[in-house]
């Protein structure tokens, strides 16, 4: 079928396909329809659609209870038209499933055909470039097919995160390793000397407690984007993340806004944290992550006198050895639950 | 429906821990009076007798022994005239932390001689000043040197004056003040309802079971006399004579304001670094003496009480008994809360640092909107490091990005804030210090809470939990996983959390996040709450979720600690046995300084290896101890 095809049609089914495909996406009532082309009749509209319907040329829908039809574009009716029946019932079932694509258990269950044909049509589809194959994150075995013009939606790919279908952690260590970079750098000066000159004196800085400049969401993707690190493109909610990372790992913590942060009213603490929106939630670097970083110790002991060294479990990246598997002593955390 | 992971061990570790204490510090008969008490509970002499199978002189001397020493604790019951026995944890934890508080007592007044005093009074229980005295009658100087640091000791909270009272159970003694007031009140009528009537009964009870343990200053002082030293090298104040004959005893209680100060400290100093946690020390140094008790120690020990008693018919603890302790428990909370709030001024910290030339210059940084911005290549080292196709290598020239950020140029507002800490191009002490404490006041770990201009308070009763969950994430840090880390983490700010959520908040894959649950779930850090989908609970489509299980988890932690304590005091005594034919030469008197002449040499590295075990050892049980005071002391 071509465009002449559409000369075969009546004058009346032309100009309401004409009018309908304005907008192909656009799902139309069928009183809508009789308004399109001015007709009081419904019967004669039947006539019509079932005249388009015969040609593939629209396509019908429910949304609710009312029925409702869309136009379909010449190409793509003149795909349908082309295929087998077995085809065209399998392929109005994965155009359905839109961008998150369906598994071939979920085809062979709504078409109710055997396993042999339905795995016949979609190899026939897939190789005329009218459905693709992709792998989905979320169902890693299973084998889903979606139409070959879209893009696979982020429940399916997993978002910049995955990289063949895996987490790619590397990726996600790197960033967040620049991220708690980038905020440490901001959140105590003098920590991160440019050299390792054993003759200063780095004294650990603190910013005064009205200081609010530590960076945002919004400044860390800015950074980001303007080091070109990554060709992936992040978005703010991206971002939100790996500092929700970094927060979880103890490494950040979200700035509470000075002077409206009280312990007595905590609903004021949390009307703060969800008034923090749209990329303006600013983080900054916990002490504690700048000595496991072998940063932040003062290289004068002058400065300060020499604390009693009591012990702290917050100090087990410096004090606590490694225990040794032939250590007769050795302590375990579930030995007494293990009684 | 929620999910325990396995029933909890029913050995008590406690009891295993303080019984080997007892045996190696008063010997193995004390330690079998202590087994009994622990495994029954409040007991009459005959039953210790025919438990213990020693006899009753002895039971009794070493009964004598244990009351003196605050280990237990008697009730003599009005009706039968019977008296019972009690286990006190007081005398237990004094010496669990002996050694510690020797030393501690050494640091605080930088003297030998008060570490001196409580030893002699931790060794005898409690001692009167007299007492004291008849050891040094010759030397005067001596003697009012002691009498000088008893009262320092008195005066900051160390000694605590003690009646007869003291050696009786407190719990029992609530009790009976209770029941004679609920007699009296309910047979003279009232016009009070019943619910006001318990309430004046609670408050009638509360007010005379204090005043049994009130001693007034008359008795601890001689009010008309007073002495100076006349060494210079102390504090020529005059201070108050001690009545000689008031029997004096260490407070436990206030030393474990002490533990409670060192974690709170290095929790500071965890988060915002050494000089805050310097100040914050300062702070608690003002106010720990009369700060609140730890109410872990209160509650547990009132707990103890409560187990004793449900281990005797005459109090039925699942009907009146039950409500009673839950008054009591309530009256110790009370007392807790109302003390939480206990101010202190800037200036008196502000003396505080000035005393100790604690140095804060250059600690704030006022100079971020002339500042030249910092720059490292650590990020884009790091980035470079990695082999990814996602990570861009190529650009290494100087434009690494970090000096893209450009600050905001709103802090002309703030401006005035600094107004107070530059004073002529100079950085003012005071100023400083009101932002650092400003600083600790504005964290979201409320360390101090400031409540108007210049006055502060700490607000123990919110930082313990907090400190507590602290603790317990580096356990799991340092011991199990970071992937635990940052999964329990997860949980307790998200408070419910479900599989597929959690795997997008932590970024972990399915399958490490599988292991982890399973660790945290092991070690019952988790709790697992089935949510069903479906009205029959279809097993394949039900999700669960997770959440923190703060309400043992702490609980469990803290027992384990105590039980590898005991694990390693018997591995300590296996390894003395197995050596004792060496450790018996090397204590001998015409051994003893000539080890290296008198040994072999093997012999002298056997008793190295022994040494640097024992050490070794002796090392793991403090820490571990300072774990449990976390979860389970303060």
């Amino acid at each position: 079928m071509s465009a002449a095809a559409l000369e075969n049609l009546s004058d009346k089914a032309r100009v309401l396909y004409d009018r309908m495909s304005d907008d192909c996406s656009t799902f139309y009532e069928t009183k809508e329809l009789q308004k399109l082309i001015n007709i009081k009749k419904q019967l004669d509209l039947v006539s019509i659609l079932e005249e388009l319907m015969q040609f593939k040329l629209i396509k019908p829908g429910k949304q609710g209870d009312v029925l409702k039809f869309r136009a379909v574009s010449i190409d793509d009716a003149l795909k349908v038209s082309n295929m087998t029946k077995v085809e065209a019932m399998i392929y109005s079932h994965i155009e359905a499933s839109g961008r998150e694509g369906i598994w071939t258990k979920t085809i062979k269950a709504k078409t109710n055909l055997h396993q042999h044909i339905v795995s016949k049509a979609l190899k026939s589809l897939e190789s005329q470039r009218y459905i693709k194959n992709i792998k989905s994150v979320k169902h890693p075995t299973r084998k889903i097919y979606m139409l070959y013009n879209l893009q696979p939606s982020i429940d399916v790919t997993g978002g910049p995160w995955f990289t063949d279908n895996e987490l790619d952690i590397e990726f996600i260590q790197t960033l967040l390793k620049v991220i708690w970079n980038f905020v440490a750098i901001k959140t105590f000066p003098n920590s991160f000397p440019d050299s390792n000159d054993v003759s200063l004196n780095y004294i650990q800085q603190l910013y005064p407690v009205s200081y609010n400049n530590y960076p945002s969401i919004e400044d860390i993707l800015k950074f980001i984007k303007n080091s070109e690190i990554t060709e992936v493109s992040l978005s703010l909610n991206d971002i939100r993340s790996l500092c929700n990372e970094l927060v979880y790992e103890d490494r950040f913590e979200k700035v509470l806004l000075t002077g409206n942060f009280n312990i007595k009213d905590d609903n004021n603490n949390n009307n703060n944290n969800n008034n923090n929106n749209n990329g303006q939630e600013k983080y900054k670097a916990t002490w504690q992550s700048v000595l496991e970083e072998g940063r932040g110790i003062k290289l004068d002991s002058n400065a300060y006198e020499v604390r009693e060294n009591k012990f702290s479990v917050f100090d087990y990246y410096s004090l606590v050895p490694p225990n040794q598997a032939d250590d007769p002593d050795i302590m375990y955390l579930d030995n007494w639950l293990n009684l | 429906m929620t999910t325990s992971a396995s029933i909890l061990p029913t050995l008590s570790p406690q009891a295993s821990l303080f019984t080997t204490l007892v045996k190696n510090s008063l010997g193995s008969n004390a330690s079998i009076i202590i087994s009994i008490l622990y495994s029954y509970g409040k007991s009459t002499i005959n039953f210790l007798i025919s438990k213990s199978k020693l006899n009753k002189k002895l039971v009794k001397s070493i009964l004598v022994s244990l009351i003196q020493l605050s280990i237990t604790t008697y009730w003599t019951d009005e009706s039968s005239k019977q008296t019972y026995y009690f286990l006190n944890q007081e005398g237990l934890l004094v010496l669990l932390y002996s050694g510690d508080i020797i030393t501690h007592i050494k640091n605080y007044y930088q003297d030998d001689l008060p570490a001196e005093i409580i030893q002699n009074i931790l060794n005898y229980g409690n001692l009167t000043l007299d007492n004291y005295l008849q050891t040094n009658m010759k030397n005067r100087e001596k003697s009012s040197l002691i009498e000088f640091y008893f009262n320092k000791l008195i005066f900051d909270g160390f000694l605590m004056p003690i009646n007869s009272n003291y050696f009786k159970n407190k719990f029992e003694l609530y009790d009976q003040i209770y029941k004679k007031k609920l007699v009296t009140v309910f047979t003279n009528k009232s016009t009070l309802s019943i619910a006001k009537q318990k309430i004046q009964i609670l408050k009638e009870t509360d007010f005379e079971f204090e005043s049994y343990f009130l001693i007034d200053n008359s008795s601890i002082f001689l009010e008309n006399d007073r002495f100076m030293m006349r060494n210079n090298d102390y504090n020529k104040k005059i201070h108050k004579r001690i009545n000689g004959n008031t029997s004096f005893k260490f407070n436990l209680k206030r030393y474990l304001k002490t533990v409670r100060s060192t974690h709170l400290i290095k929790l500071v100093n965890q988060y915002l670094g050494e000089l805050p946690s310097k100040i914050y020390e300062k702070i608690l140094f003002k106010v720990e003496k009369n700060s609140p008790n730890c109410f872990n120690y209160e509650f547990n020990n009132y707990l103890n009480d409560i187990e004793f008693l449900s281990n005797n018919s005459k109090i039925d603890v699942t009907n009146d008994g039950s409500k009673l302790m839950e008054n009591y428990l309530n009256y110790v909370r009370q007392e807790y809360e109302d003390n939480s709030k206990n101010y202190f001024n800037f200036n008196d910290i502000l003396n505080l640092v000035k005393s100790d030339n604690l140095d804060l210059s250059d600690s704030i940084n006022l100079n971020f909107k002339k500042k030249k911005r910092q720059t490292s290549k650590i990020g884009k080292n790091d980035a470079k490091a990695s082999s990814k196709r996602k990570i861009n290598t190529k650009n290494d020239g100087e434009d690494d990005g970090y000096n893209d950020y450009e600050e905001d140029d709103d802090d002309d507002d703030f401006d005035d804030d600094f107004d107070d800490i530059e004073v002529d191009g100079k950085q003012s002490q005071s100023g400083l210090l009101n932002q650092h404490l400003k600083i600790l006041a504005n964290h979201s770990i409320p360390f101090l809470v400031e409540k108007t201009s210049g006055k502060y308070y700490i607000p123990f009763s919110k930082l313990i939990p907090i400190l507590k969950e602290k603790i317990y994430l580096y356990v799991i840090k340092s011991s199990v996983d970071l992937n635990c880390f940052k999964i329990l983490n997860c949980i307790i700010c998200e408070r419910l959390v479900e599989d597929k959520r959690l795997m997008n908040l932590t970024l972990i894959d399915e399958k490490t996040l599988r292991i982890c649950i399973n660790k945290l779930f092991k070690l019952q850090a988790i709790c697992i709450q089935e949510i069903p989908k479906t009205a029959h609970r279809e097993a394949s489509r039900e999700v669960f979720a997770y959440r923190f299980n703060n309400k043992n988890c702490y609980e469990i932690l803290g027992n384990n600690f105590i039980y590898e304590s005991y694990l390693i005091f018997q591995n300590l005594e296996k390894m003395r046995e197995k050596n004792s034919i060496l450790l018996s030469k090397v204590n001998r008197d015409d051994v003893k300084g000539q080890e290296e002449e008198l040994l072999l040499a093997n012999e002298l590295n056997q008793l190295k290896w022994l040494k640097e075990r024992e050490l070794n050892c002796v090392g793991r049980i403090n820490r571990a101890r300072s774990l449990w005071d976390v979860f389970s002391i303060i």
